[in-house]
């Protein structure tokens, strides 16, 4: 018998803990996912007058 | 000496096992951990001594961004009473269940131990070594720091599957689960990759240094608080 499976609805302190820290990870994706793809951006821009 | 810390008594069987060794290193500290801490050490030193600071730098941001995502794992964990998102309980039959092995050297935290904190530290660094030079060099037409900040989550997430399977990495929580990896996937080690790789490509070294000081202060706050009110 495995253990029992719990619901992150039945606790509300830990599903606020769980929303607050999603934010903080989701916020850090958010910040280099900008970067990695704005890099792109720019050169290609820098680079089309060339073309 | 014994911890001071107290178990609760509604806390499931894989954490009351875990609570049991939790940085209790005279009930769990084994040898191998001294040549894995060399191993490291190598890594690192190396990596300094031929120029990459920034790597060792990339490496050091993944690491904080698990530990960040640690202690909030330990926070749900006291806060529900009941257990973690993942758990790394010692290698013990509890009730039947059989989990796997002896478990680790030293459990820092209820889902966090010595072996994997010198593991995401290598994973950064040797995560950032696959990287091209070229920043905006494409693969299957997806800038190369999204495609193996994807590619390598996806990765990281089927060996955590894996683990969970082998029972020596426990998931309590109806949304952590092998059957909806999707959370694990984007709150779970997409962040640790995207920060290593941003840390990675900053300009200059001090800047990398500076991304990772911010890190560091979200996770120094986060023992404070979480020490404060005992939650670790």
């Amino acid at each position: 018998m495995g253990p029992e499976i719990l619901n992150i609805a039945d606790f509300p302190g830990a599903l606020a803990i769980l929303i607050g820290a999603t934010v903080i990870d989701l916020s850090i994706v958010g910040v280099a996912f900008k970067d990695f793809l704005s890099k792109g951006d720019k050169e290609e821009k820098k680079e089309e007058p060339k073309e | 000496m014994q911890t001071l810390l107290i178990a609760n008594p509604n806390y499931s069987e894989f954490t009351q096992a875990a609570w049991e060794v939790l940085r209790k290193p005279n009930l769990s500290m084994q040898w191998y951990i001294i040549p894995i801490l060399l191993i490291f050490v190598y890594i690192v030193s190396k990596e300094l001594s031929e120029g990459h600071t920034k790597i060792v730098l990339a490496g050091a941001a993944l690491w904080l961004v698990d530990i960040w995502n640690e202690i909030w794992n330990s926070y749900i964990c006291a806060v529900s009473g009941h257990a973690p998102v993942w758990g790394t309980p010692p290698g013990a039959d509890i009730n039947g269940i059989g989990l796997a092995g002896q478990g680790s050297a030293f459990n820092i935290l209820i889902g966090y131990n010595i072996e994997i904190s010198f593991m995401f530290f290598i994973m950064g660094i040797a995560s950032c070594l696959m990287l091209p030079k070229d920043k905006k060099a494409k693969i299957l037409g997806i800038n190369n720091r999204v495609f193996f900040a994807c590619v390598l989550t996806t990765l990281a997430v089927l060996v955590e599957c894996f683990l969970n399977y082998a029972n020596v990495l426990t998931w309590e929580w109806s949304f952590w689960q092998r059957n909806c990896p999707w959370i694990l996937w984007i709150i779970g080690y997409l962040p640790f990759f995207s920060a290593a790789f941003y840390v990675y490509d900053r300009p200059t070294t001090k800047q990398s240094a500076k991304a990772v000081g911010v890190l560091g202060a979200l996770v120094a706050v986060g023992i404070i608080v979480g020490a404060a009110l005992n939650w670790l």
